[in-house]
C-alpha cells in the first residue's frame, strides 16, 4: 500500500496559508491534515470550519479533516457541505452517534474515518468496519498533551488494527498515525502496518527547513 | 478624541493574513480587531489565541483582542507574553469575576477592555469605571447585518460616554462593533464612539483598496468635524 503523507496545516505559517498550501502541492503530498478544535474535546482552539472551502479553492488535494469536538453531531450541519472528497475523522470517544454521523458524511460525499486516542481499545471499530475508509490512531491523546513514548503497546495496537482490517476484507482502509510523528516514528509505525502519516513540528514543519525537502526526505527514509 | 479605525481580521483573506496586514498598514489603520472564538461562548470557531504571537511578530499596529470565549483567563499567560499595550477585551457576559480579570490585564501592562452585547445593560459597567480603558459595544448581531441603528443603541453609546465622563474617565475609549457602514459612522461618532470596528461594509468593501476605503471614511469624518 502506498505511503500517504498528510502534513498538518495548523503547524504551517498561519499568516501565509496560501503559500503553505502551494508548497504542499509542490511536495506532492497525498492529503492535507486539517485540525478542528473548539476546546470542548481538547484544550485548544484551532482552524475554523469556514477555512475549508478557502483551501479547496486552491487545491484538489483531499483534506483529512480531524474533528476534535465533543458531540460533533452539533456541528455536523456546518461541516457536511464541505465533506465531498475529503476524509472526515470523528473521534469515537466524542459521540454516542458515530454510526449515524458516518452515514451522513458518506451521503454528503465524504469519506468517514474513525479516530482513536491511544487508550481506546480497538474493539470500538468492530461494528464500524463496513462504514469507514480510514482509521486514525492517535499516538497519545488529541490536542496538545505530554508526548507518549512509542512503545510496544502502541505498535502492537497498529498491527492489531491492520490485522482486523485485513481479516474483514477491508485491506483498503487507510491506517493513519497522528501525534509527534518523527521520521523514526513513521518508519516504525509503517512496519507495524500504518500507511498514512500526519506530519507536524516533529518532521516536516521544522524551523528553517523546507517543507518540500522534508517531505521528500521522509518518503526516502520510510521507503 | 481621536477616531481610530479597527478593521476586523475575520473579514480579511484568512489564507494571506500577512499580506492583508501589509495592506492595512498602508491604509494606516490604528487598531487590528481580532475575534478569538471557540464554541464555548460563540457559535463558531474563529481565530485561535495561538495566532496572536505570530501577528505580533509581523506588525506594530496595536491589537484589540476580543475574547469571545468562556474562561478567557486560560489564555492570559500566552497573551501577556506578547501583548503589551494591546487591548485585551473580555466579553462581559462570558465571565464571572470581571474585576479580577481586568486587574490581571492591567498588571500585565495590557489595556483592559470589556465588550457588551446589544441586550446587556450598561449598569454592568458601574463598578468597573477605574478598571477599564475601553468599552466595546456590539451594535448589531452578526446574523442581522442590515438592521438600522435605532435610538436604543445610540442612546446606549451616549449613556456609556456620559457615565465615564461624569466619573473622571474621559480617557476611556468607546468602540462600536457590528456591520458599521459609511452611513452609520457620523451618528456613531456624534454619539460618543471613537473606535470603529470595521468589516465588509467599509474597509473590506469590494472593488476598492483598503487604503481607498479608509481614506473615504476619514474624508466623511472630516466633513463631520
Amino acid at each position: 500500500m502506498k505511503d500517504l503523507l498528510s502534513p498538518s496545516i495548523m503547524c504551517a505559517d498561519l499568516l501565509n496559508l496560501e503559500k503553505e498550501v502551494r508548497l504542499l502541492i509542490e511536495a506532492k503530498v497525498e492529503l492535507i491534515h486539517f485540525d478542528i478544535m473548539d476546546t470542548t474535546f481538547t484544550n485548544q482552539t484551532m482552524l475554523p470550519i469556514r477555512m475549508i472551502p478557502l483551501i479547496k479553492k486552491i487545491t484538489n488535494i483531499p483534506l483529512d479533516i480531524h474533528v476534535m469536538i465533543d458531540k460533533p453531531e452539533r456541528i455536523l450541519d456546518t461541516l457536511l457541505p464541505y465533506c465531498e472528497n475529503n476524509y472526515v475523522e470523528i473521534h469515537v470517544e466524542s459521540t454516542k452517534e458515530i454510526g449515524s454521523i458516518f452515514q451522513q458524511i458518506r451521503a454528503a460525499g465524504g469519506k468517514p474515518a474513525a479516530v482513536l486516542n491511544s487508550g481506546t481499545p480497538i474493539t470500538v471499530l468492530e461494528e464500524l468496519l463496513p462504514h469507514i475508509d480510514m482509521v486514525n490512531l492517535i499516538l497519545g491523546n488529541a490536542g496538545f498533551c505530554p508526548r507518549q513514548p512509542l512503545d510496544d503497546q502502541l505498535l502492537q495496537k497498529i498491527s492489531k488494527i491492520r490485522k482486523m482490517l485485513d481479516d474483514n476484507n477491508r485491506s483498503d482502509v487507510i491506517l493513519e498515525v497522528d501525534g509527534a510523528v518523527s521520521f523514526e516514528t513513521a518508519k516504525l509505525t509503517k512496519n507495524a502496518g500504518a500507511n498514512s502519516f500526519v506530519l507536524g513540528t516533529s518532521s516536516v514543519y521544522k524551523d528553517g527547513l523546507s517543507v518540500v525537502k522534508q517531505c521528500n526526505s521522509l518518503r526516502d527514509y520510510i521507503k | 478624541m481621536k477616531i481610530k479605525l479597527a478593521p476586523s481580521l475575520e473579514r480579511a483573506d484568512w489564507l494571506n493574513l500577512e499580506s492583508e496586514i501589509r495592506k492595512l498598514e498602508e491604509a494606516e489603520v490604528e487598531i487590528l480587531h481580532i475575534d478569538i472564538m471557540d464554541r464555548t461562548f460563540g457559535e463558531t470557531i474563529l481565530f485561535s489565541p495561538k495566532i496572536v504571537p505570530a501577528l505580533k511578530e509581523i506588525t506594530h499596529i496595536p491589537l484589540d483582542i476580543h475574547m469571545y470565549v468562556e474562561n478567557p483567563e486560560q489564555y492570559f499567560p500566552l497573551l501577556f507574553s506578547c501583548c503589551k499595550n494591546d487591548y485585551i477585551n473580555i466579553e462581559i457576559e462570558s465571565v464571572k469575576g470581571i474585576t479580577k480579570l481586568l486587574t490581571l490585564i492591567r498588571n500585565a501592562e495590557c489595556k483592559p477592555a470589556v465588550t457588551l452585547d446589544i441586550g446587556t445593560p450598561i449598569c454592568v459597567l458601574e463598578e468597573l469605571i477605574p478598571y477599564v480603558d475601553m468599552v466595546n459595544l456590539l451594535i448589531r448581531s452578526s446574523g442581522c447585518p442590515h438592521v438600522e441603528l435605532g435610538n436604543q443603541i445610540l442612546n446606549k453609546i451616549r449613556k456609556v460616554r456620559k457615565m465615564f465622563d461624569d466619573n473622571g474617565r474621559k480617557d476611556v475609549e468607546i468602540a462600536v462593533d457590528g456591520s458599521v457602514s459609511f452611513e452609520d459612522v457620523n451618528i456613531l461618532v456624534e454619539s460618543g464612539a471613537n473606535i470603529l470596528v470595521l468589516g465588509t461594509k467599509i474597509v473590506f468593501r469590494p472593488g476598492h483598496t483598503y487604503k481607498e476605503n479608509c481614506e473615504q471614511l476619514r474624508l466623511n469624518l472630516q466633513v463631520l468635524a
